[in-house]
């Protein structure tokens, strides 16, 4: 029975079979990104509704709109996030996932990676429209907006996929998760929108250090904390 | 003396709701552990019955 | 067990009635008044030890959920959501005594100040878990998830803290790094005396919500061997 075949996955080997599993069920039927994309569509007009432009317009670009990008990103997210764990819990895949013959910290980081991966596509698409909408100028600011879009999506990614686990053993849905992840994640979202805002309006990206080391040390902690308490999550 | 009122609705609020926390907790006890001993009580004479 | 409980719960109850007078005393009649807020600053004697017990409940939430998390005892399940309703008290008590002080003494009944945003924030992360609780399908899922939640509460709340004071802040300063603002004898023993009041009040609807949880965790089981025994 020391088939060397036979060994289970280590860590990262493991978590990236998990990772690879979702994006290809997504892959085939991009329920979730498509769903996740339209709410974004939605958010946005209504906020084009729900706002003066040209007051917008006026303020500059640093003033409403990072909030805006932002509120629009973690609500999708949020419905992102509920329908990833909805997967398993339909098929009872989750209790075949939780019995797999590896560290259940390794499923987390393998969620982790495909909700990011989503993220990563819905801000392709929402970034651009943003901007069309609003009127902001992203393309002089590619590079630093895309480093501090990229530095709190992977929190955000790490922190709602960790709630999402937990509502989703309550089977309550969207409301619930963003009633209990976006308290959570204000820090996070303080920085997102303060350092949108700073690359909006051409500041360079040093004076926002603190932020910057902030969202990577809450990026850090979460994946950190959320790999070593998973266990309890997954638990039948 | 208008700081007075604030001041007083400030301790009122502060003891009201304290005290107010205090007796549902109370009574909830109470209630609960009214229920355990009946149950006890019932448990102990013959068969465990099903309480309603 | 029942005894023990119950002399320390009289003990407790003693002390704090006792200590009430005394408290009430230190404030009223021997702190001086404040010179540029008058009266209404004397809020001051019950927002700050409310304040203190609320932060103290966290990391007693934090306590009990890792304990859970440790070793699924359900003690420590009980002292966890002990904590974080009693906390909930506290904490809306706090988001109730601010503005009663603010509106007199910054002439606006709410500002996003750091200390005032974070009590607000922790009110919703301790709403949530009691929420997520009732939720739950069967009392073992409930305490675990919310020895996770408060887990992540609880280390989230100082983060959140820092965060909305560099966002902003204004938070007046009244025993700060710099002595700049030092209090009169009167007003730190009346200080004190509060928050040790406020403590033992702590401490005495902690030990009653425990005995609560702890009862009917044994009236669940005895249903439930009443009813599976009845099939």
């Amino acid at each position: 029975m020391n088939d060397l075949h036979a060994r289970p996955p280590g860590f990262f080997s493991a978590a990236l079979i998990v990772a690879r599993k979702d994006l290809r069920i997504e892959g085939r039927t991009k329920e979730t990104l498509s769903a996740t994309v339209l709410f974004a569509l939605v958010e946005l007009v209504v906020f084009g509704f729900a706002f003066d432009l040209d007051t917008i317009r006026r303020m500059g670009p640093g003033k409403v709109v990072p909030g805006l990008l932002w509120m629009t990103l973690a609500f999708s997210a949020i419905v992102g996030f509920t329908r990833s764990f909805r997967l398993e819990r339909s098929r009872e895949a989750l209790i075949a996932v939780a019995l797999a013959p590896i560290d259940r910290g390794a499923v987390y980081v393998g969620k982790w990676i495909a909700n990011f991966a989503l993220l990563l596509m819905l801000e392709a698409v929402l970034l651009p429209l943003t901007a069309l909408f609003f009127d902001v100028n992203i393309v002089d600011v590619a590079l630093p907006l895309a480093l501090v879009v990229l530095l709190h999506t992977v929190g955000l990614a790490a922190l709602g996929t960790l709630f999402a686990a937990v509502v989703s053993r309550l089977g309550r849905g969207e409301a619930l998760l963003a009633t209990l992840l976006l308290p959570a994640a204000t820090p996070l979202f303080l920085s997102a929108v303060h350092c949108t805002a700073s690359v909006l309006e051409a500041t360079p990206l040093s004076a926002d250090r603190k932020w910057l080391l902030l969202a990577l040390g809450l990026d850090v902690l979460y994946v950190l904390v959320a790999i070593l308490i998973f266990d309890a999550i997954l638990e039948e | 003396m208008k700081s007075y009122v604030f001041l007083f609705w400030g301790y009122l609020v502060v003891w009201v709701g304290l005290m107010a926390y205090f007796v549902v907790l109370g009574r909830k006890i109470a209630s609960v552990a009214r229920r355990l001993d009946s149950l006890e009580a019932r448990t102990q004479g013959g068969d465990p019955r099903r309480t309603t | 067990m029942r005894r023990g409980y119950d002399v320390f719960m009289a003990v407790l109850f003693a002390a704090t009635v006792a200590l009430m007078p005394v408290a009430l005393y230190l404030i009223f009649v021997n702190a001086p008044e404040e010179k540029v807020m008058g009266a209404v600053q004397k809020i001051f004697y019950f927002h700050v030890p409310i304040a203190a017990v609320t932060f103290l409940s966290v990391f007693v939430l934090l306590a009990g959920a890792t304990g859970y998390l440790w070793t699924r005892r359900a003690g420590w399940d009980h002292l966890s959501i002990a904590s974080a309703e009693v906390g909930l008290v506290f904490c809306t008590l706090v988001l109730i005594t601010g503005p009663i002080w603010a509106k007199p003494a910054w002439g606006v009944w709410w500002t996003w100040e750091a200390k005032l945003t974070t009590t607000l924030i922790l009110w919703l992360l301790l709403a949530g878990i009691l929420l997520s609780r009732a939720y739950a399908s069967a009392p073992e899922q409930g305490a675990r998830v919310a020895a996770v939640l408060g887990v992540v509460a609880a280390l989230d709340v100082p983060i959140v803290y820092k965060a909305v004071d560099w966002w902003r802040g204004n938070h007046p300063i009244v025993f700060g790094a710099g002595k700049t603002n030092p209090l009169a004898p009167g007003m730190l023993s009346a200080l004190l005396v509060s928050m040790l009041v406020f403590v033992l009040l702590y401490a005495l609807l902690l030990a009653a919500r425990m005995r609560l949880a702890a009862l009917e965790d044994r009236l669940a089981a005895l249903e439930d061997a009443a009813w599976r025994s009845q099939s």
